[in-house]
């Protein structure tokens, strides 16, 4: 007779992952639902606020380029003779 | 750098001011490669792209601009400096947004190493500019 008891890691993935579309997962989107649910740990939502804040903070709009991280707008502002 | 000796810009593309006497052709060449540099994050290609005098002008400023950047942000962060030499990257591209010592035979600057063998070198201007458009004194 089979052992019963809890389920192995993988059991227990492949269960909650069915019916899932693993292409459709934004992890962006995922970010922002930790950072905004006020019944989570705070510090998962604090590292989840600081991971969204590393990407910009905010949806980008349209041409999503490098233009929006962090080394790229300091390299633009450098261009145009701005100081640092 | 003289403010007066910038060369003049007649457009922008991604933040970035695109040089006159260009055709659209070339301009559209000029706004590939700086999606490259624009996209591109390791510095060693970005430190060859700088000293690539095949390159236009804009984009090996915009790769200087992000070392730049690179080396600004890690001293702020208090990390260890990305491992290139700034006194290169700044001699590779100090006189190309010059209108004085910009070349008027080719898209580079008159201080770019020439074309050695089995090299492309720099890319040629389809007529050379006048003495006005490089405001030579």
């Amino acid at each position: 007779m089979a052992k019963r008891g809890r389920p192995t890691r993988a059991a227990a993935s492949k269960r909650a992952l069915k019916g899932v579309d693993v292409d459709a997962v934004d992890p962006l989107t995922v970010l922002r639902q930790i950072a905004s649910d006020t019944s989570a740990p705070a510090s998962s939502r604090l590292a989840a606020a600081k991971a969204l804040l590393a990407q910009g903070g905010r949806k980008k709009d349209g041409g999503d380029g490098s233009e929006n991280d962090r080394i790229s707008a300091r390299a633009l502002t450098l261009l145009k003779g701005g100081k640092r | 750098m003289n403010e007066n000796d910038r060369i003049p810009r007649v457009g922008e593309y991604r933040g970035v001011g695109l040089h006159d006497n260009q055709s659209p052709e070339r301009l559209a060449v000029v706004k590939r490669e700086l999606d490259s540099v624009l996209d591109l994050a390791d510095a060693t290609l970005l430190v060859e792209i700088v000293g690539d005098v095949t390159w236009s002008p804009e984009a090996r400023l915009t790769a200087a601009a992000k070392l730049r950047a690179m080396h600004q942000i890690a001293a702020e962060d208090r990390k260890s400096r990305p491992m290139f030499d700034l006194a290169y990257v700044v001699a590779c591209t100090a006189a190309l947004d010059s209108r004085y010592w910009r070349s008027p035979w080719y898209y580079g600057s008159l201080l770019d190493p020439g074309r050695g063998p089995h090299e492309a070198g720099p890319v040629p201007r389809p007529s050379p500019l006048a003495d006005d458009e490089r405001g030579a004194r």
